[in-house]
C-alpha cells in the first residue's frame, strides 16, 4: 500500500513557511526605515519654508558621504546635519542648522576635512546613536557639550579643541581656541620644557610627552583615581591637580591648577598626537617651499618688483634677458630685449611697437597663443623696452667715456 | 504543434508527476537526478524525529546557509588591512541588509559548531557509530569523516574569525595561533605557517580568507558530500540495523549478494544497495518522495527561519580596529576554544597539545575500540546504558568542578612554590588530574561490566560536561587578568580615554 | 515545491489511508497553499542577498570638483590628468572637455596643431588649437569634440565650468554637460 503523507506534516510545512516569510518581511521591514529618512524630509519642509527660491529638487536625497582619502576618513553625518552650509538656517535646531561658525568652511573645506576630524563621533555610523559614538568600542565619541558636560556640567570644556590641536599644534595660539591657547601659555610660563620634552624639544626628568594623547587608556594606571570617571582625561585632570596624588613618589610639583586650567591642560596634551601620517598640506603654518638662500630670495625679489616687473610677470624673462633691469632669462634663448630696438631694426626692419603689433615668426606663434597681450599691455611694454634700451646707451656712453678718460 | 511543445515544456515544468504504483514511484526516482538525492524508500524508525533530532541535516542546511550568505559577503568584504574593518562598518552601516548578512553569518557560523558538536553527541549516544552484524556496514568509517568535518569546521570557524580584524578577532586569533605554538618542537613553525610571519598582518589576513573562503570550505563540502553518500551506502541512519533484525527474524535468510560495485576504490561491501527489499518492506518503510522530501523541506524552512529570526534580535559585535599596540583585557579566543584556554592556563603543554590530541584520536578511534554491536540506533543502548550515562555525566560534573576549584583556590605553583621545573607543573595540574580521573573511569566501568560500550557512555557523558563546564568558565567566568568572577560580579569598569 | 505538492496524493488506486477525512481538492489545495508560502518566504528571504550588491554609498571621487586658480592654467590646453579633462584657456575665457573617448571609453591624446587655425564644425565657428585621438581604436576628434573618424559615436564631452564663490577657484562639474560653445569667461 502507499501511505499517504499526514496533513498534520503539511501543517507544519505551512507553519515553518509562513515563519519564514514573517522573519523576511521583518528583516525588510527593519532594513527600509532608517530614522535618516525622517530628517530628510523634514529639511525639506524647512528649506520649503525659510529659504525663498529654494530648489527642493536639488536637495540631498539618501546617504551623503564626505570621503577624505587623505585623512583615511568616511563621514555620514551630513546625511542629517543638512544645513551645515547653507545660509539662512541659523536659528533651525539640530541637525538641520548652518554650523555655528559658518566662516569655519573658507580654510576647513567640507570636503577636505569632513566633520569627524573635528568633532569627533562615529563618521561610519547613520543612527543618531551610533553616530554620536556614546557606545561600546567606539573610542572617540562626538565632543560635544554633552561629553564635555560629564567633568563640569555647569561649564563644559569645549573637547573639540583637542581635536583643533591635532593639526594647529604648532602654533602660538589660535583663533577660536581658549582653552587650548591658555594651556599653551601654561606650558610657556610654567616650565613644563624644563623636565619634559613636548613637541621635540624639552628636560629629561620626565616622560617624553610628544605623542601622549596616542597613550592608549589601557596604558594608564586608575588605581589611585577616585572618581566615576573612569577615562584618560580624568586621570589628567586630577594628575594635573595634584601629581602625588594619583602616581605615588610622583616627583611633578603641585601647580594648584582651578580645575578650568587643568581641563585646558588635559586637553593639550590629549591632543599632543603622532601626526607622521597627517598630510602637510592639513599643518597650519609649515611652508611648503623650496628653501632658498638669502642672495636668492633678494634677487627673487628684485625681479618680481624691480623696474622690469612686467616681463616677469607675462614670462618674456624666459627665454630674453634684460640687462637693463638686472633681468636674467634662465634660457637666454632669444635676445636682449634691452637691445630690441636695434635687433628688430636689422633682423625685421621694423620698429618694437610695429613688431609688437604685427610679428613674424616665432614670436607671432608665441604671442597668439602662448602670451597674449592686451593693446594696452603692448604699449607698456614698448614703453618699458625703449627706457631698458636707453639706460643700456646711457650705460655705455658711460663706460666709452670712462674708457676715454682712462686712456 | 508549437502549442503543444510550450505546453509539454509547461508540463515538465511544473512536474505534475503522479506515479500509478510504488514501482512506478520507484523508477521514476531511478531516472530522476533530483529524486535520486535520496533512497526510494526510508525506514520509518530513521523518519522518526527522536532517532536523530535531525542534527545532521540541520548542520548541513546551515552550511548551505552560510555558502550563501558568504557568497554574497565575499562581494562585500575586503580582504586588506587597511579596508578591512572598513568594509565591516559599511556592512553594518550602509550596505542594505548588510547588518542582515553579517549577522545572519556569523550565529549560522556560531550554530554550525554547535550543531556539529550536537551532531557527534547524539551519533555516540546513539551507537550510530557501529556496522552492525547483518550486513557489514562502514558506518566506523563515516565516523571518522564525521570527527575530519568537526575539524574542519573549526577551522572554518577559527580562519573566519579574523576577518572583521577588530580587536575580538585580532586578539582571540593571537590567542589562538598562541595555543598551536605549544606543540613541542614544531609548534612555533605551524605558528608562522598559519600567519605567514612572526605576527599577525596582511600575510595572516589573505591566509585566512583564501582559506576561509575558499580552500576549507571545497574540502568540507566535499568530505560532507562523502560523509551523505555513506549514510546511503550504509543503508541508512543506524536504528535500520533494527529493521534489518526484523526482517531476519521474520525470514531467516542472510541478505543478497550482489555485483561489488565501488567508485574509485572509496566504496566497499558487496552491493551497491544496501537496502535490500527484504528489509524495507510497506509496514516499516514509506517512499522517500514525498514523505522525506517534505520532512527536509520543512527542516530546511524552519532553520532558515529561525537563523534569519536570531540575527533579528542578536547583533553581531564589532570592537575598535584591529591594534596590535594594544591588547584587549581580557583577551580571549573564540567561545569553542575558551575551555582548551582555560587548560593553556594551567599548562600550554598539557592543554594546547596533550588534551586536543587526546580528545581528536579518541573521538577517531571510538568505533574501533568499542565493538559491541547491540542496541545500535537506541539511545544509550539500553537501560544499563542510560544509568551509566547518567553516572558519567555526575562523575564529569563533580571531577571538573572539582578540578576547577584546584586551579582557582589552590593553583600548583602555590602548593609547590620550590619546584622551578616546567615539566614539573606540566604534568601536575588541574586539566592532567581531569584527564586521569576521566581514564582511570573508563577502565573501572569497563572492569565492572565488562562493557566497552557502558565504560565509553561513561566516559563520554564525562568529556561532555567537562567540555561544557570548561568553556562556560572560559566564557563567562573570566575577567580581566582571567581573574575568576561569578556571573553576578560586575567586572572592573573599562577605561576610556574621554 | 510542486512535486511535492501534487505527489502527495501518490495512489496506487487500491487503498486511500484513514488517516485524513478530506477529500483530493482541500488537500491539494493544502499543498499548494504551503508551496505557494514557502515559494515567497524564499523569495522574501532571498530579496535581502540581491539587494545586498546595490551599493548606497560610493567610493569614488565627486562629480564636482575645483581644479585651482584660472591664472593657475597656461594658455591654450591643459590635460587634467587625474580628472581626465582637458582643460581650454583662450586669455580670460576657460572650457573644459572631456578626455574620454565616446566609443569604449579610452583616455584621449590632444595632437595640437603647429599653428592655430580658424576652423568651423558644424556651424561652430572657433579656433581650432589642435585635435583629439584616441589610441585604442582610432577614433578622431576636432578640437571642439566633434567626431570625424573612426568609431566613435559622439562628440567628445562639455563640462560645466564656474568659478567657486568662497575661493575663486575653478569648479569642473562632470555631472553637468554643456554644449560646446559655453565658454566661462573670468
Amino acid at each position: 500500500m502507499i501511505k499517504k503523507i499526514p496533513q498534520r506534516e503539511i501543517l507544519l510545512v505551512l507553519i515553518a513557511a509562513v515563519a519564514l516569510l514573517a522573519v523576511g518581511v521583518a528583516a525588510i521591514m527593519y532594513d527600509t526605515g532608517p530614522d535618516w529618512k525622517y530628517y530628510q524630509s523634514e529639511f525639506r519642509t524647512i528649506v520649503a519654508e525659510r529659504v525663498a527660491n529654494a530648489d527642493l529638487a536639488t536637495l540631498p536625497v539618501g546617504i551623503q558621504q564626505i570621503w577624505v582619502e587623505k585623512l583615511d576618513r568616511v563621514d555620514r553625518c551630513t546625511t542629517c546635519h543638512l544645513g551645515m552650509t547653507w545660509k539662512g538656517l541659523e536659528d533651525v535646531e539640530q541637525p538641520w542648522t548652518t554650523h555655528p561658525i559658518p566662516e569655519i568652511f573658507d580654510d576647513h573645506r567640507l570636503e577636505n576635512f569632513g566633520c569627524t576630524v573635528c568633532h569627533g563621533g562615529q563618521g561610519f555610523a547613520l543612527s543618531e546613536y551610533d553616530a554620536h559614538g556614546f557606545v561600546e568600542h567606539w573610542e572617540r565619541p562626538l565632543l560635544s557639550d554633552i561629553a564635555g558636560s560629564e567633568y563640569d556640567p555647569r561649564n563644559p570644556p569645549p573637547l573639540h579643541e583637542i581635536q583643533c590641536n591635532y593639526c594647529h599644534r604648532y602654533e602660538r595660539s589660535t583663533r577660536g581656541m581658549p582653552f587650548i591657547n591658555s594651556a599653551k601659555e601654561f606650558v610657556r610660563t610654567k616650565g613644563c620644557k624644563i623636565c619634559h620634552v613636548i613637541n621635540g624639544d624639552g628636560g629629561k626628568l620626565g616622560p617624553d610627552l610628544t605623542s601622549e594623547g596616542d597613550k592608549h587608556a589601557e596604558g594608564f594606571d586608575f588605581s589611585n583615581l577616585v572618581s566615576d570617571q573612569i577615562t584618560v582625561f580624568n586621570w589628567h585632570i586630577k594628575h594635573f591637580q595634584s601629581p602625588p596624588t594619583i602616581v605615588p613618589g610622583s616627583i611633578m610639583p603641585e601647580m594648584n591648577f582651578q580645575s578650568h586650567d587643568a581641563q585646558a591642560l588635559a586637553m593639550l596634551v590629549m591632543s599632543w598626537r603622532d601626526d607622521e601620517d597627517l598630510p602637510r598640506a592639513y599643518l597650519p603654518g609649515v611652508e611648503l617651499k623650496d628653501e632658498m638662500t638669502p642672495e636668492e630670495v633678494e634677487r627673487d625679489l628684485r625681479m618680481r618688483e624691480g623696474d622690469g616687473a612686467f616681463f616677469v610677470e607675462h614670462n618674456c624673462f624666459v627665454c630674453h634677458s634684460i640687462k637693463a633691469y638686472d633681468i636674467k632669462s634662465p634660457t637666454d634663448k632669444g635676445p636682449d630685449l634691452s637691445l630690441a630696438p636695434d635687433d628688430v631694426r636689422a633682423r625685421f626692419n621694423k620698429t618694437v611697437e610695429e613688431f609688437l603689433f604685427d610679428p613674424t615668426g616665432t614670436m607671432k606663434i608665441i604671442l597668439e597663443s602662448q602670451i597674449v597681450l592686451t593693446d594696452e599691455e603692448k604699449w607698456q611694454a614698448v614703453e618699458k623696452i625703449m627706457k631698458a634700451y636707453d639706460i643700456v646707451k646711457n650705460r655705455a656712453a658711460e663706460a666709452e667715456a670712462a674708457a676715454a678718460d682712462g686712456s | 504543434m508549437n502549442l503543444f511543445k510550450i505546453q509539454d515544456m509547461w508540463q515538465k515544468l511544473i512536474w505534475p508527476w503522479r506515479p500509478e504504483s510504488n514501482r512506478e514511484a520507484g523508477s521514476g526516482i531511478v531516472a530522476n537526478f533530483l529524486l535520486h538525492w535520496f533512497p526510494n524508500r526510508v525506514s520509518l524508525r530513521s523518519l522518526a524525529f527522536s532517532a536523530s533530532l535531525y542534527l545532521g541535516t540541520i548542520t548541513f542546511i546551515v552550511f548551505l546557509v552560510l555558502t550563501v550568505t558568504g557568497v554574497v559577503l565575499m562581494f562585500l568584504y575586503i580582504p586588506s588591512v587597511e579596508r578591512a574593518y572598513w568594509s565591516i562598518k559599511d556592512l553594518d552601516n550602509t550596505v542594505s541588509f548588510g547588518w542582515l548578512l553579517r549577522r545572519l553569518h556569523r550565529i549560522s557560523a556560531h550554530l554550525m559548531v554547535a550543531l556539529v558538536f550536537l551532531h557527534m553527541f547524539r551519533v555516540f549516544l546513539t551507537g550510530s557509530y557501529k556496522a552492525g552484524e547483518i550486513v557489514r556496514s562502514a558506518r566506523p568509517f563515516n565516523w571518522v569523516l564525521g570527527v575530519t568535518l568537526l575539524v574542519l569546521t573549526l577551522l572554518l570557524s577559527f580562519t573566519g574569525y579574523l576577518l572583521p580584524w577588530d580587536q575580538l578577532a585580532f586578539w582571540a586569533i593571537t590567542v589562538g595561533t598562541n595555543i598551536a605554538a605549544a606543540v613541542p618542537l614544531v609548534g612555533e613553525a605551524i605558528r608562522q605557517f598559519l600567519l605567514g610571519g612572526t605576527i599577525i598582518g596582511q600575510p595572516t589576513l589573505i591566509r585566512f580568507y583564501v582559506l576561509h573562503c575558499a580552500l576549507l570550505p571545497i574540502v568540507l563540502f566535499a568530505v560532507a558530500a562523502w560523509h551523505m553518500w555513506r549514510i546511503r551506502k550504509d543503508g541508512g541512519l543506524a536504528i535500520v540495523e533494527q529493521d534489518r533484525k526484523d526482517a531476519l527474524a521474520r525470514e531467516p535468510v542472510a541478505p543478497k549478494k550482489s555485483k561489488t560495485y565501488s567508485v574509485l576504490g572509496i566504496a566497499s561491501g558487496t552491493t551497491v544497495q544496501v537496502n535490500d527489499p527484504t528489509t524495507l518492506n510497506e509496514d516499516n518503510s514509506v517512499p522517500s518522495t514525498p514523505f522525506l522530501i517534505v520532512r527536509i523541506l520543512l527542516i530546511t524552512l524552519l532553520t532558515v527561519a529561525v537563523s534569519i529570526g536570531l540575527s533579528l534580535v542578536v547583533q553581531a559585535p564589532l570592537e575598535a580596529a584591529a591594534n596590535p599596540e594594544v591588547t584587549p583585557n581580557p583577551a580571549k579566543a573564540p567561545w569553542y576554544f575558551l575551555g582548551l584556554q582555560e587548560m593553556v592556563g594551567y599548562s600550554a603543554l598539557m592543554g594546547g597539545v596533550i588534551i586536543p590530541t587526546i580528545v581528536i584520536l579518541g573521538l577517531m578511534l571510538i568505533p574501533f575500540l568499542d565493538r559491541e554491536q547491540k542496541g545500535i540506533g537506541f539511545w544509550f543502548t539500553d537501560g544499563p546504558g542510560r544509568k551509566w550515562g547518567i553516572f558519567g555525566f555526575l562523575y564529569g560534573l563533580v571531577t571538573t568542578v572539582g578540578c576547577l576549584a584546584i586551579a582557582l583556590l589552590a593553583p600548583m605553583r602555590d602548593i609547590f612554590p620550590t619546584i622551578e621545573s616546567q615539566l614539573f607543573f606540566d604534568l601536575v595540574n588541574p586539566a592532567t588530574f581531569l584527564l586521569l580521573l576521566f581514564a582511570g573511569m573508563y577502565f573501572v566501568v569497563l572492569k565492572k561490566t565488562s562493557s566497552t560500550r557502558y565504560a565509553a557512555i561513561a566516559t563520554f557523558c564525562a568529556f561532555i560536561i567537562a567540555f561544557v563546564l570548561l568553556t562556560y568558565m572560559g566564557t563567562a567566568l573570566r575577567g580581566p587578568n582571567w581573574d575568576f568572577y561569578w556571573p553576578w560580579q560586575a567586572w572592573p569598569t573599562h577605561p576610556t580615554a574621554l | 515545491m510542486r512535486a511535492v505538492a501534487s505527489t502527495d496524493t501518490v495512489d496506487n488506486g487500491v487503498q486511500v489511508s484513514s488517516d485524513s477525512g478530506l477529500d483530493q481538492t482541500r488537500r491539494g489545495f493544502l499543498g499548494r497553499l504551503t508551496a505557494a508560502v514557502a515559494a515567497i518566504g524564499a523569495l522574501v528571504a532571498g530579496w535581502p542577498l540581491l539587494r545586498s550588491l546595490v551599493p548606497n554609498v560610493l567610493y569614488e571621487p565627486p562629480k564636482r570638483f575645483r581644479i585651482g586658480n584660472p591664472e593657475s592654467f597656461q594658455e591654450g590646453v591643459t590635460f587634467l590628468e587625474e580628472h581626465r579633462i582637458f582643460l581650454f584657456r583662450e586669455s580670460s575665457s576657460f572650457h573644459a572637455i572631456s578626455g574620454i573617448c565616446t566609443h569604449l571609453g579610452c583616455t584621449v591624446k590632444f595632437s595640437p596643431f603647429t599653428l592655430p587655425q580658424e576652423e568651423t564644425v558644424r556651424q561652430f565657428s572657433y579656433r581650432a588649437l589642435g585635435e583629439f585621438h584616441c589610441p585604442c581604436h582610432g577614433s578622431k576628434f576636432r578640437g571642439e569634440g566633434t567626431n570625424f573618424s573612426g568609431p566613435a559615436p559622439r562628440p567628445l564631452t562639455c563640462f560645466h565650468l564656474e568659478l567657486s564663490p568662497a575661493t575663486g577657484e575653478l569648479v569642473v562639474d562632470t555631472a553637468t554637460d554643456v554644449p560646446r560653445d559655453f565658454r566661462l569667461v573670468v
